[in-house]
């Protein structure tokens, strides 16, 4: 399968008045062609400036110190800002965020921001790109789009806002949509029709989603591929039926088990001690240890590398191919 | 926490509790809405259980929980606290009623002043009702505090900024069972945690409620952790109880469709069983222009002329649950 | 992200921000040279503020005398040295317009949390009060007063602070109906404090560091209140030094054109007092709220 978005060994540091913190390092994975790969992860984990370092959005004081992005065959680092802007960032790639209500433009109608992404990249008349904004509303399944468009963020709800938004994101078709939480601040019968019609989407626009998130059981619904990052690191890769069902890394064990069922669980949950440490604060060694039921001396000391298990990729030290040979 | 209570004893009692806000009308009386947040409620909390309050926003679950504790007055109805009404209580009652009721909030950042130690966010109901207790026997208390929540006493100095979420949530659990209530309302105190953060909270808080006795009004968006919890649940939509049942009975047979509707949008967390979502059509209608019928008329799947006529009153089944539809 | 790696109270952590800002230490030193200039004005300088100086022929007054070894400055209109006039003049520039924002503040952070605290009819009084004030026309005002009643520091100091306060109440409203939304005070009202406790402990505090910043910026702008209404011949009056009386000769176009020391020099203590407050209070602001 051909892939449309490979990131190979991402690091990005942040300057900060404390020092300089890395925030992920060795991120690397391959987007295929109308796939979904969610990223999954909790606060500090870096999913986020994953995919803000993708879309080149991130902060003033952060930089992308080594790796490479490549898009469809482009490598995004070593294209200048101008190319980036105009052919690349909502053409190519598009990115749908958390919250609509401050990602959308306030003082613009509905109708002129989804117009303006087609101005900005695409020579096209202002009756067609209304057109163009017209269809895309009603593909996000916006009814009465024609009214819509002339309507401000403000008189939309929640929901709307968000099919607002990824119509923005669609509509000059990209090859990869990156959608950060985007249904986190939604009701629960919301955040359905929204999943929902990613979905579809993904399949008549021909895109691939990249899909970052902190709730497993939305990538249970989703996703094709998981990534599980802890602490700025990768810790497991693999389809989401085998992360799901034959986890490896312990954290992605923990996570999974965490979480209360919908069938009724009785008794103390299970749980992950401690804390998720803060960009300041991660341990040395493996970057889990001190919060894993398998640790053990190698652990506290060196950094695992990744390990081919099955279908899946951990870095973690329990799948040494070397110390499992011994073992035996 | 799903041991379930006997019929038991009621410990809180409301009747047809209601609280409107006037909306918008200050000075020279421009025009003014109501906006009716909670309608009608009538319900009671038994005496050591948890109940559980689920519903999607503008439902009124938290201003139910702020209502219950008269942080705000109701609009109208009685809320009989171990028997008494408490809704005509005056200044110097409602003061002594505070050290039975307390409240956790959801924001673990928004819910301490920060310009206050850990100690004295801990003590200041101590403050306020032990004044006959020595400052050193004080200190003491709030280091006891802190340990029962799984937080160490040398963290008495520092600032709320210098804590993770988890440990915020902590602190602010420490300070809502300082003066030993009877009664908690939880308000989605664990929305704001990471998966593996939350699952220790839960735990926390199942742990006290047996050490302390304590009761829950457990208030979530979440059905998972709402199921896990709650002893029984009861579900609301813009502020009228849709079904109230024990927690079990809900999951397994809900009656009311809307509750069959939450239950069918949300992921069932396993991937190779992504049967098709119930997608609930429309959104929520807004509480300023409330459906006259049953709220839920507008989006239901089998709604029929009366629905949008008439209310249907909440029926009690013999087993103890109750719903409110025209057509179960 | 930032929290973790700090430790201590917020006015640590604002003190340490402010300490490492540039501009900001450099307004505070600005700031702490003309204070001390205005309190030891008699030690730096040998003569007095009103002390008039002959010429040679010792009959006629030395006006208009460019700077010489006697008088750096030179002296102005009627013989007075003019760096004596603009060290005293420092002193009433300073009082003047600490005062004024000292009533100033306690005024309107007074009105202010009364107002966003109790609400209500309460604040639309307030509110409609301080809209009054706004509207009023203060130099109309000031000429008035100066014209009926003898002109005194003191009515410049409080024309300042009568104008000045509406902006403090209006801060300090808007922060507490802000902080009174915060779940701390529901939780402080849950926990059994009274009003009094809630809005000594949780609400003042948590306005102390805007407040702070306006009363900086504030007093920036009484220097230049005072100096205008004084140039304008209805504040301070003469022969009490103020550097806006002191500009009154260069409203001759011979002094402007060709005595540059009688102007420049209370001119440019204007601009430099005023400019450190201000990097003052944007350091401030930038210590209180680094997001900004």
């Amino acid at each position: 399968m051909k892939d449309v978005l490979r990131v190979e060994n991402l690091t990005v540091e942040f300057k900060t008045e404390e020092g300089t913190f890395t925030a992920i390092e060795g991120v690397s994975f391959r987007l295929g062609e109308q796939r979904t790969l969610a990223i999954v992860g909790e606060s500090g984990s870096g999913k986020s400036v994953t995919s803000l370092a993708i879309m080149q959005l991130l902060a003033e004081n952060g930089r992308v110190t080594a790796g490479d992005i490549v898009l469809d065959g482009e490598h995004l680092l070593q294209l200048p800002p101008e190319q980036i802007q105009h052919r690349i960032l909502g053409q190519q790639i598009s990115m749908i965020f958390q919250e609509p209500m401050t990602a959308l433009n306030p003082i613009l109608t509905v109708g002129d921001q989804i117009t303006e992404v087609l101005f900005e990249h695409q020579d096209i008349s202002k009756r067609d790109a209304r057109a163009r904004a017209i269809d895309v509303l009603r593909e996000v399944g916006i009814p009465s789009p024609e009214k819509r468009i002339k309507q401000y963020p403000h008189e939309l709800s929640g929901g709307m806002r968000q099919r607002v938004m990824i119509a923005m994101g669609l509509v000059a078709q990209p090859k990869v949509m990156i959608a950060d939480e985007p249904t986190t601040a939604l009701d629960v019968t919301i955040e359905a029709q929204i999943l929902d019609l990613l979905d579809t989407l993904k399949r008549e626009f021909k895109t691939s989603i990249l899909f970052v998130t902190h709730d497993l059981n939305v990538v249970a619904d989703i996703a094709d591929d998981v990534i599980v990052m802890y602490a700025g690191e990768i810790v497991e890769r693999g389809s989401v039926l085998d992360v799901f069902e034959k986890p490896k890394h312990p954290y992605t064990r923990g996570l999974l088990e965490a979480m209360p069922t919908l069938s009724g669980t009785t008794g103390d949950l299970p749980t992950i001690p401690g804390v998720v440490p803060s960009i300041a604060t991660r341990p040395a060694g493996c970057r889990f240890h001190n919060r894993c039921a398998f640790v053990h001396d190698r652990c506290r000391s060196e950094s695992p590398a990744v390990h081919r298990v099955d279908e899946q990729d951990v870095r973690c030290h329990l799948f040494d191919p070397a110390i499992t040979r011994e073992s035996e | 926490m799903n041991h379930r209570s006997s019929t038991g004893d009621i410990l809180l009692d409301a009747r047809e509790v209601t609280k409107e806000y006037r909306l918008g009308g200050a000075f020279f009386g421009a025009r003014a809405a109501t906006l009716t947040a909670v309608n009608r409620l009538t319900f009671s909390v038994r005496r050591g259980e948890t109940l559980g309050v689920v519903g999607e926003s503008g439902c009124g679950k938290s201003t139910l929980g702020r209502v219950l504790l008269r942080l705000e007055d109701p609009t109208s109805g009685s809320v009989a606290f171990e028997g008494e009404d408490i809704v005509r209580y005056d200044h110097r009652k409602l003061r002594a009623l505070r050290k039975d009721m307390q409240f956790i909030f959801q924001d673990p950042y928004s819910s301490m002043n920060p310009k206050m130690t850990i100690r004295d966010i801990v003590l200041e109901p101590l403050d306020n009702y032990r004044k006959d207790l020595s400052v050193a026997r004080k200190e003491r208390l709030a280091g006891d505090l802190l340990e029962m929540v799984g937080l160490t006493r040398d963290m008495m100095r520092r600032y709320p900024h210098e804590f993770s979420g988890g440990q915020r949530q902590r602190v602010v659990i420490a300070r809502g069972i300082a003066l030993n209530p009877k009664f908690v309302v939880c308000d989605e105190v664990v929305s704001a945690l990471d998966v593996s953060v939350q699952a220790q909270v839960i735990n926390l808080l199942a742990d006290l409620k047996q050490r302390l006795s304590l009761t829950y009004l457990f208030i979530s968006h979440d059905l998972r952790v709402i199921r896990h919890v709650s002893d029984r649940v009861m579900v609301l939509y813009l502020g009228q109880i849709m079904e109230l049942a024990p927690a079990d009975e809900l999951y397994e047979g809900p009656l009311h469709p809307y509750t069959r509707s939450l239950l069918g949008a949300i992921s069932k967390g396993d991937p190779r069983n992504r049967q098709e979502r119930v997608i609930l059509r429309g959104e929520i209608p807004s509480p300023l222009n409330a459906p006259r019928g049953c709220p839920f008329a507008t989006r239901c799947p089998i709604a029929e002329a009366r629905c949008h006529e008439e209310k249907p009153p909440l029926v009690e089944r013999s087993d103890g649950h109750a719903v409110s539809c025209w057509l179960v | 992200m930032m929290q973790l790696f700090q430790r201590n109270s917020f006015y640590d952590l604002a003190q340490r921000r402010f300490v490492r800002n540039r501009l900001a230490i450099i307004g505070a030193v600005i700031t702490a040279v003309f204070v001390f200039i205005a309190i030891f004005a008699p030690i730096l300088t040998p003569y007095g503020p009103s002390e008039f100086f002959f010429a040679e022929d010792g009959v006629t007054y030395n006006r208009y005398a460019p700077p010489s070894s006697d008088h750096w400055l030179g002296t102005d209109s009627l013989g007075r040295d003019v760096l004596t006039r603009v060290f005293y003049g420092a002193r009433v520039t300073i009082v003047v317009a600490f005062s004024a924002v000292l009533i100033s503040t306690i005024v309107g952070t007074i009105v202010g949390l009364v107002a966003g605290f109790f609400g209500g009819i309460i604040d639309s009084i307030l509110m409609r009060i301080v809209d009054v004030v706004i509207s009023f026309p203060v130099l109309f005002l000031l000429i008035s007063i100066s014209t009926i009643l003898e002109p005194s520091l003191w009515i410049v100091v409080f024309a300042i602070g009568f104008v000045r306060w509406t902006n403090t109440a209006r801060l300090v409203r808007g922060e507490v109906l802000r902080i009174k939304q915060l779940d701390f005070i529901s939780a402080a009202r849950g926990c059994g404090s009274p009003s009094p406790k809630i809005i000594i402990r949780h609400i003042i505090p948590n306005v102390l560091a805007p407040v702070m910043v306006q009363i900086t910026i504030g007093t920036a702008q009484a220097v230049l209140m005072e100096a205008s209404l004084s140039f304008l011949g209805v504040g301070i009056q003469q022969p009490t030094p103020s550097w806006g009386n002191m500009l009154i000769d260069a409203q001759r176009s011979l002094v402007l054109r060709e005595m540059p020391w009688i102007w420049i020099p209370p001119g440019t203590v204007t601009l430099l007092l005023v400019l450190g407050i201000y990097f003052l209070g944007d350091g401030l602001r930038d210590a209180f709220d680094p997001k900004q």
